[in-house]
């Protein structure tokens, strides 16, 4: 990765790239503490031209400081930030093609919607009408026409969102960075916004990478998702790849949720692996994809809630390939809609809970403590690498 | 909540205030004897044309001690709010030291500081633009230099409270969108300082008015300021009915600058732009 970077360094420097060439923005091995505490322990990554790109992760998982560095606010420890193939690394801010919608919007409260839209036209010194043109534009872009004159701190969360938006997207940079631009709103309204700023992006064919630790906005909007933990990227892929797919427990476990259950790989023959559960019960199915471990060690099994099914004694089992668990029903919670039941699998430990969800006819049928079987199909259960380390 | 405040205001601000009021509007008997008659005469006197130099020199030093102050504190301020960091606390201290050394001292240091034999005569003389020892007391630069010294700190201490109140992504998002170091400083950071500004600049100025040791130490007849004049009526002539006059006239101006600046608040004077 050192050499790559160096050698692009050098490239760039003799003769620019054609900016098609290569990726709108590559990330490339960055470190970055603050004091003792290391925030980003290498991280790498890039975003094509009109991608829409997520950096997901829980709170203090490094997402926004990855951001800050793009941005140019944060200088890197270590490791390098090429935009359209120059190297931008220590660049200030104001020299990088690249805007960023804050989260707590930073709208300047001595200007009023129009000045704070035309900021940066003004700062680029374009003539008077065409900055008048360019902010009517964006402010229709952004649903807000005819709020010229309003003050940003008159206005509601939504509003003020709309023109931090607008107000980045005036200057028609390249990438538009945006740190949980959505995280002060309340739910309905994300919903909404989400949809817009999506329809906005393709509209204009920018590249965003959009800062989120919401798993559902990130599934909602992005072409591609990098899941952050610990300061490190656990994976990178399609919204489908990252939930079907998940590299490691974390991953399956933040995207949506996910039963991780300990486990032992005990053997594989003729493409069926043994596994042993919770140290108690053994089962057997076939797995096609690449095993985390080498036989005997210890694994982790990640099941969705979602993909359990519940049986009672005498309903008819889930037809072929799927593995039968006998449980006791130990809870079960009324969501509205659907049931989510809480399934007692081990004698031996408590810890470990399935919940599945059933539908609302099943109801009257449940009662704590009844046995039940669990049928998990057999493409549903994820084996990953053991947690930690 | 409201009536320790009130009590406080009472007691120290307009009680004060109205009696010098009324005493300014009393006869002066004989031997300074406080006669209750009133009368227009003391305020007649104080408007009289003879003192108008005195009052349009008290101006012109209060207002470019003022200036000054702003000029030297301003810097300061924004180094203290935006680059001291960890050592910030430490030149806090440094800033108010003037506060706790006794004003004699500091004025008598100013003088010898000044005087013929002083540092800044013998500097001069090293560096040869002078040939033979001077004094620079009783020269207006000095008393300013005296108000300056007193003051900064009333000036330095809102305006860094206001500079440090600016969110600093306010500051990140102006270079986010361009806006170089010196830009992002006049578009956004100098005016969300303004009632820093604002504020530095009342509780400089006002005092600065009302100061009569700078140019009674480092001043001479020439820099005879309207402090200087109240607190003779006060403390040589005895003649309370006529410093009470002139106080109340003082007060009466700051209030209508006061005044009128809150009305330019109002209407919107002070703010960004606005330009479409």
């Amino acid at each position: 990765m050192a050499d790559a970077s160096s050698s692009t360094q050098e490239l760039a420097s003799k003769e620019p790239k054609p900016p098609s060439a290569g990726p709108l923005l590559e990330v490339s091995g960055i470190v970055k503490s603050f004091g003792r505490t290391k925030v980003i322990a290498g991280v790498s990554f890039h975003v094509a031209a009109g991608e829409f790109l997520t950096l997901l992760g829980p709170s203090g998982c490094g997402k926004t400081t990855t951001l800050r560095i793009i941005a140019g606010f944060e200088q890197a420890d270590k490791g390098r930030v090429f935009l359209k193939g120059e190297d931008v690394t220590t660049r200030p801010p104001y020299l990088r093609d690249v805007h960023t919608v804050f989260q707590h919007y930073a709208l300047f409260p001595h200007y009023n919607v129009f000045d704070n839209v035309a900021f940066g036209l003004r700062i680029q010194k374009l003539p008077k009408r065409q900055i008048k043109t360019r902010v009517t534009e964006v402010l229709d872009l952004v649903k807000l026409s005819g709020y010229e004159k309003r003050r940003t701190t008159e206005m509601s969360g939504g509003q003020m969102q709309r023109i931090a938006l607008a107000r980045a997207l005036a200057g028609r940079p390249s990438l538009l960075l945006l740190d949980e631009p959505l995280g002060a709103l309340d739910l309905k309204l994300r919903r909404e916004m989400q949809l817009e700023l999506k329809a906005i992006q393709r509209r204009l064919g920018i590249a965003f990478i959009y800062v989120t630790h919401d798993q559902d906005e990130a599934m909602a909007m992005s072409d591609r998702i990098v899941v952050f933990h610990h300061g490190r990227i656990e994976q990178i892929g399609t919204p489908s790849e990252v939930y079907r797919k998940p590299k490691t427990s974390f991953v399956a476990d933040f995207m949506g949720s996910a039963n991780i259950l300990s486990g032992r790989l005990i053997g594989f023959k003729d493409g069926c692996v043994r596994i042993r559960l919770e140290d108690e019960v053994e089962v057997e199915f076939p797995y096609a994809d690449p095993l985390p471990v080498a036989q005997g060690q210890a694994l982790c099994v990640a099941i969705r809630p979602e993909r359990i099914s519940v049986r009672y004694e005498g309903d008819l089992p889930l037809r072929g390939s799927c593995v039968s668990l006998p449980a006791i029903l130990a809870d079960t919670v009324s969501l509205g809609d659907e049931t989510q039941m809480f399934l007692a699998f081990f004698k031996n430990s408590t810890k470990t809970v399935l919940s599945a969800t059933m539908e609302a006819r099943h109801q009257n049928e449940r009662r704590d403590g009844t046995p039940v079987w669990a049928d998990i199909r057999w493409r549903d259960i994820l084996l990953l690498e053991p947690e930690g380390e | 909540m409201l009536a320790p405040a009130s009590l406080w205001l009472l007691a120290f601000l307009i009680l004060p205030v109205a009696s010098l009021l009324i005493l300014g509007f009393t006869h002066r008997g004989a031997f300074g004897a406080c006669e209750w008659v009133f009368t227009w005469d003391n305020f007649r006197r104080a408007m009289d044309v003879k003192y108008l130099p005195i009052m349009l020199r008290t101006v012109s030093y209060a207002g470019t001690a003022t200036l000054l102050c702003l000029l030297l504190g301003y810097p300061l301020a924004y180094f203290l709010s935006f680059q001291a960091g960890k050592r910030r606390d430490l030149f806090l201290v440094l800033l108010m030291i003037p506060f706790w050394t006794s004003c004699l001292v500091a004025l008598y240091s100013w003088i010898i500081i000044l005087g013929r034999e002083g540092l800044i005569s013998h500097l001069l003389m090293r560096l040869g633009i002078i040939s033979k020892p001077a004094s620079f007391l009783g020269t207006p630069a000095a008393v300013i230099l005296g108000l300056v010294y007193f003051y900064l700190p009333f000036m330095v201490l809102p305006l860094y409270a206001a500079l440090e109140k600016i969110p600093r992504t306010y500051v990140e998002a102006a270079h986010d969108l361009g806006a170089g170091k010196f830009e992002a400083f006049r578009k956004v950071t100098f005016p969300l300082s303004m009632p820093g500004v604002m504020a530095g600049v009342i509780l400089t100025f006002v005092p600065c008015m009302g100061d009569f040791l700078s140019a009674d130490f480092l001043g001479s007849p020439r820099t005879y300021l309207v402090g200087n004049l109240i607190q003779n009526q006060f403390l040589m002539v005895q003649d309370w009915q006529f410093g009470s006059a002139l106080t109340s006239l003082i007060v009466l101006f700051l209030i209508t600058g006061l005044w009128a600046r809150h009305i330019f608040e109002e209407q919107g004077v002070f703010e960004g732009e606005g330009e479409e």
